[in-house]
């Protein structure tokens, strides 16, 4: 049904309180004979024919609320997806159905035999199911690799042997975009399987949209679409179809404590003309592997190893966040890194038609023009193994939020750009939380569910708006929907790391809630920073701990 | 034998708790809407009374969720089995004659007639055993014994 009518106990009192009235009043009138106030015939049939009455009154009002515009802004969560659909239709609205999430499977074998691994071979990670679109065949020799769905089989560092496939969910829905490094096991391991794993994160993946999401782009649908004000701004970006599942964006402008691109003239005043647009095109950044070339530089870590460095250039991963890990290329061991020596931010204005005016590496942190050079120790080698300048590949887990570059394109275009102005596209400042909480339970109660909770807990905190604050009372509420009924959360320690612009942390920890330091001048603020929090960053611990009640 | 004439003036509620003997004697309440015999009665007068003691007496109070402070204690003593004798009864009997009376008195009006207003209800017996206890009580209106019994009658269906 398209609205859900209510429960008989969770009517309104007051309504149900005039219904009795209404109904005792007319039934009176019609047979005044009948004692209706009180006794048999009102408590069996005046009291729940009044419910009765309450209930369908209050449906049908709920009804007619949810073909309004304006109580569905309102309660979006009155009608089901199918009525809002209608309703939309008016205005040749479509709501967005979800995508199933893809990704890249290295598998390991332990010897090089030649593997075929069929269409709808399924995996599982975390619970949730993929499978090949595809067959795949595995084969030793690079002379037998002959189409698209061949893959040649290379040796690993520890002696096996490893080649990669593609991946789809079973399922719409963001909750399949896992991570890079996961364990995604076949459902019929294929001969001489040793493991597997996520070579990248997973993407693609979304939910279809909910009736808060479709009807807050209806708002903007009625906007102009153009780079001129912030609800036009969005409108303009969302109407763009590759665009559209953008989370959340904040822009920076003339008069804003952030701006400092409008004053670069040897004038001490802002002269305008400029916006930094903080778009947040994902939930969580994404991990993508980039195999890399290192120089051995003729410095040394002060144990003795040898230190090696990388350029990451504007187009690696555009507006890229961190890089997380760095190992020899095809390590047999996916966990862990060598050691990060230093990332050392600049930028690259290219030769593009079009560029924002930036002078510094912080102005363009976190932009399409960010580059990096990054120094790392090999901790695996002994320092006389290479000398100065040779080279080594290496593969690098860089952390970027998708699509900052081909937003920047776009607004760059002759077409779209403003003429009297130039907008710089940025991925959020980061804060990356991580929240602990002990769950007490009853004795005879069944514990709950640890990963729902954490993917609901995070799924919480990544939906927080540009508003700079994590409560702690907000995490409690979500934990306690999936709480037996006995059952308490304790202090919630919220804890969270913020990268600013220029390479710094800053590291924020609460148990009540933390907030983003009002730091204008280091480009951070409520209006430029963003929460991630991943479902491994969930720390729940279940005690049982209350006696039977 | 009363008739329709009887029920002339007065305002008629549903019979649902019958008598089952002769008129003047001790009864046990049979309890039916309708019977193979009739399509339903109508009562009125003390048989009225009786009917509107016994729904608010025996009503769990809070179970109405409209209407929270309507019924007794009776049967939640009963369920949470806190009768182990007879006095047990009695005592439960006692607080939630009370709590039935004064609901009954804040729903009197003007019009009532003296044997539809409740005076006082006695447990005359109480006998407990066998899974079960039966309840003998005496219900008096405000009328005393100055007024005439009128029986239920039987209705027709339309």
């Amino acid at each position: 049904m398209a609205v859900t009518p209510q429960a008989l106990d969770a009517l309104s009192a007051e309504l149900v309180a005039a219904s009795i009235d209404e109904v005792s009043q007319r039934i009176a009138e019609d047979n005044p004979t009948l004692d209706v106030s009180r006794g048999v015939f009102y408590e069996l049939l005046v009291y729940y024919h009044a419910l009765l009455a309450t209930r369908l009154d209050t449906l049908i009002n709920d009804y007619r609320r949810a073909r309004s515009l304006l109580a569905l802004e309102q309660d979006p969560d009155l009608a089901d997806t199918d009525l809002v659909d209608d309703v939309l239709s008016n205005f040749r609205l479509e709501r967005k159905t979800g995508t199933a999430a893809t990704g890249s499977v290295a598998i390991i074998l332990s010897n090089n035999i030649t593997v075929t691994l069929g269409r709808n071979t399924f995996f599982q990670a975390q619970g949730l199911r993929y499978r090949t679109t595809q067959v795949y065949s595995a084969k030793a020799e690079a002379a037998q690799v002959n189409t698209a769905t061949d893959r040649l089989i290379t040796p690993t560092a520890d002696g096996r042997y490893m080649f990669t496939l593609e991946v789809e969910a079973l399922a719409t829905g963001a909750e399949y975009n896992i991570e890079k490094n996961t364990l995604v096991v076949p459902v019929n391991p294929p001969p001489a399987y040793v493991t597997s794993y996520a070579v990248t994160d997973f993407s693609a993946g979304t939910t279809a949209e909910t009736n808060t999401a479709v009807l807050k782009r209806l708002q903007e649908g009625i906007a102009a679409k153009t780079l001129s004000n912030r609800v036009t701004m969005a409108a303009f970006l969302r109407n763009i179809d590759a665009y559209s599942r953008i989370i959340g964006t904040s822009i920076i402008g003339c008069g804003d404590a952030e701006m400092f691109r409008d004053k670069h003239s040897i004038f001490p005043v802002a002269l305008g003309g400029r916006a930094d647009w903080y778009v947040r095109s994902e939930y969580l950044p994404v991990t993508v592997q980039k195999t890399i070339t290192a120089v051995r530089l003729s410095e040394n870590t002060i144990s003795g190893q040898p230190i090696w460095q990388f350029s990451i250039s504007r187009d690696t991963a555009p507006g890229f966040y961190e890089v997380r890990a760095i190992r020899p290329k095809n390590a047999a061991v996916i966990a862990g890194t060598l050691l990060l020596v230093s990332d050392t931010r600049g930028y690259d204005l290219g030769t593009d038609d079009f560029v924002p005016d930036i002078i510094s590496a912080t102005e363009a942190a976190y932009s399409r023009y960010q580059t990096a050079v990054i120094k790392f120790a090999d901790t695996t080698q002994d320092a006389m193994t290479y000398s100065a300048g040779a080279t080594l590949e290496y593969d690098a887990d860089i952390q970027y939020m998708p699509l900052i570059m081909e937003v920047q394109n776009t607004v760059n275009s002759r077409d779209i750009r403003h003429h009297g102005a130039d907008c710089l596209i940025k991925a959020p400042v980061p804060c990356f939380v991580q929240i602990s909480f002990t769950v007490y339970k009853q004795s005879n109660e069944t514990a709950p569910d640890v990963a729902d909770i954490q993917l609901a807990v995070s799924s919480a905190i990544n939906a927080i708006g540009f508003v700079g604050r994590v409560y702690a009372s907000k995490i409690q509420d979500v934990v306690h929907g999936f709480l037996p009924t006995n059952s308490s959360v304790g202090a919630i320690d919220i804890f969270g790391r913020i990268r600013y612009p220029d390479g710094s942390n800053k590291y924020l920890r609460n148990s009540e809630f933390i907030q983003i330091p009002d730091a204008p001048e280091s480009l951070v603020t409520y209006r430029t920073t963003q929460f991630f929090c991943r479902t491994e960053d969930v720390f729940v611990t279940i005690e049982t701990a209350i006696p039977e009640g | 034998m009363s008739t329709v004439a009887d029920y002339v003036g007065r305002l008629n509620d549903y019979c649902v708790l019958r008598q089952t003997k002769a008129v003047g004697s001790s009864q046990e309440l049979e309890q039916a809407l309708f019977t193979a015999k009739d399509a339903g009665q109508i009562c009125t007068g003390v048989h009225k009374l009786m009917q509107r003691f016994l729904l608010i007496f025996l009503l769990k109070s809070g179970s109405l969720r409209y209407d929270p402070n309507r019924g007794t204690t009776f049967m939640v003593d009963a369920e949470r089995g806190y009768w182990r004798t007879v006095a047990d009864v009695r005592s439960s009997f006692t607080t939630s004659k009370d709590l039935a009376r004064r609901q009954m008195t804040s729903e009197v009006k003007t019009t009532d007639p003296n044997d539809e207003i409740l005076d006082d209800v006695t447990l005359d017996v109480v006998t407990l055993g066998d899974g079960k206890v039966n309840l003998t009580m005496t219900l008096t209106s405000l009328a005393g014994s100055n007024y005439t019994f009128i029986a239920p009658i039987s209705v027709s269906v339309r």
